[in-house]
């Protein structure tokens, strides 16, 4: 059993990063840029329904949300992953090298907790 | 020699089983990157009762073979990193001998995602990979906790 400081420890450390998670931005996005191997294959307007294909991923934007439709990885994390709209959301498939990621009006590349 | 090497040879027979266990059990969570981490409770178990590089021996063996039997040997790459990494905190918190082997097994998870998702970042080249760190650290820290308590029960009542 671990001893009272280290539970301590433990706890501000998940009340942290919890708080981390929840600050995170509840902007709405207006775009969705998706990238290949680092580089940024095309940016795709949200409220314009539109298929995307990259690599092996399938990537489908419907009302104003995009989402993963199929992907040839073996884990399927992204596929399982929920549509984002949100700036700052975004959604990887590391075996495929792509990242799908909403960006909003401030539009930075780098994700603003 | 001879018990040493069976020693080994047992631990790690122990991670790859667990390491299938593992692969078993699918989890709901979307986040790349998530496990549980089963095969670490030899690492740890390694780290205490034989030594350093025997716990980073059978971690490498384990997922060099895993990798090419349970996931893709791409993975192997990030598992590798993360096990490096994740037993280096592990082993040197150990020497300092303040700290319980749950709480050594919380930080090596959270140093194990942590170096994954760094891994991750010189792949893609995406700084918003960094995104998952959170959700990744808890993970690791909740996993890390489990999978502690089970090699400290491990630790003390498996006779040497």
């Amino acid at each position: 059993m671990p001893k009272k400081n280290e539970l301590i420890i433990i706890l501000i450390i998940i009340v942290l990063l919890f708080s981390i998670m929840l600050a995170a931005p509840k902007e709405k996005g207006e775009s969705v840029r998706v990238y290949f191997d680092g580089q940024l294959v095309g940016t795709y307007p949200l409220e314009v329904d539109d298929s995307i294909s990259v690599s092996g991923v399938e990537i489908s934007i419907a009302s104003g949300s995009a989402v993963v439709e199929y992907s040839s990885c073996p884990g399927q994390d992204c596929m399982k992953s929920k549509p984002i709209n949100k700036a700052g959301q975004s959604i990887v498939c590391l075996p495929n090298r792509v990242i799908i990621s909403v960006s909003g009006q401030s539009d930075t590349d780098t994700v603003s907790y | 020699m001879a018990k040493k090497l069976t020693n080994l040879a047992l631990l790690t027979a122990c991670a790859l089983m667990l390491s299938y266990i593992e692969s078993l059990i699918p989890l709901p969570f979307p986040i790349p990157g998530i496990k549980l981490g089963l095969a670490n409770l030899a690492s740890v178990f390694a780290l205490y009762r034989l030594s350093y590089k025997d716990a980073l021996l059978i971690s490498a063996v384990r997922v060099l073979i895993s990798g090419f039997l349970f996931t893709t040997p791409v993975s192997m790459i990030y598992a590798f990193s993360g096990a490096l990494f994740s037993l280096s905190v592990m082993a040197l918190m150990k020497r300092t001998n303040r700290f319980s082997v749950t709480f050594i097994s919380c930080t090596g998870g959270m140093a194990h995602n942590l170096a994954q998702v760094t891994i991750s970042y010189f792949i893609v080249s995406h700084l918003g990979i960094f995104s998952y760190l959170p959700a990744l650290l808890i993970s690791g820290l909740i996993t890390g906790l489990i999978i502690g308590m089970l090699s400290d029960i491990a630790i003390r009542r498996i006779p040497k």
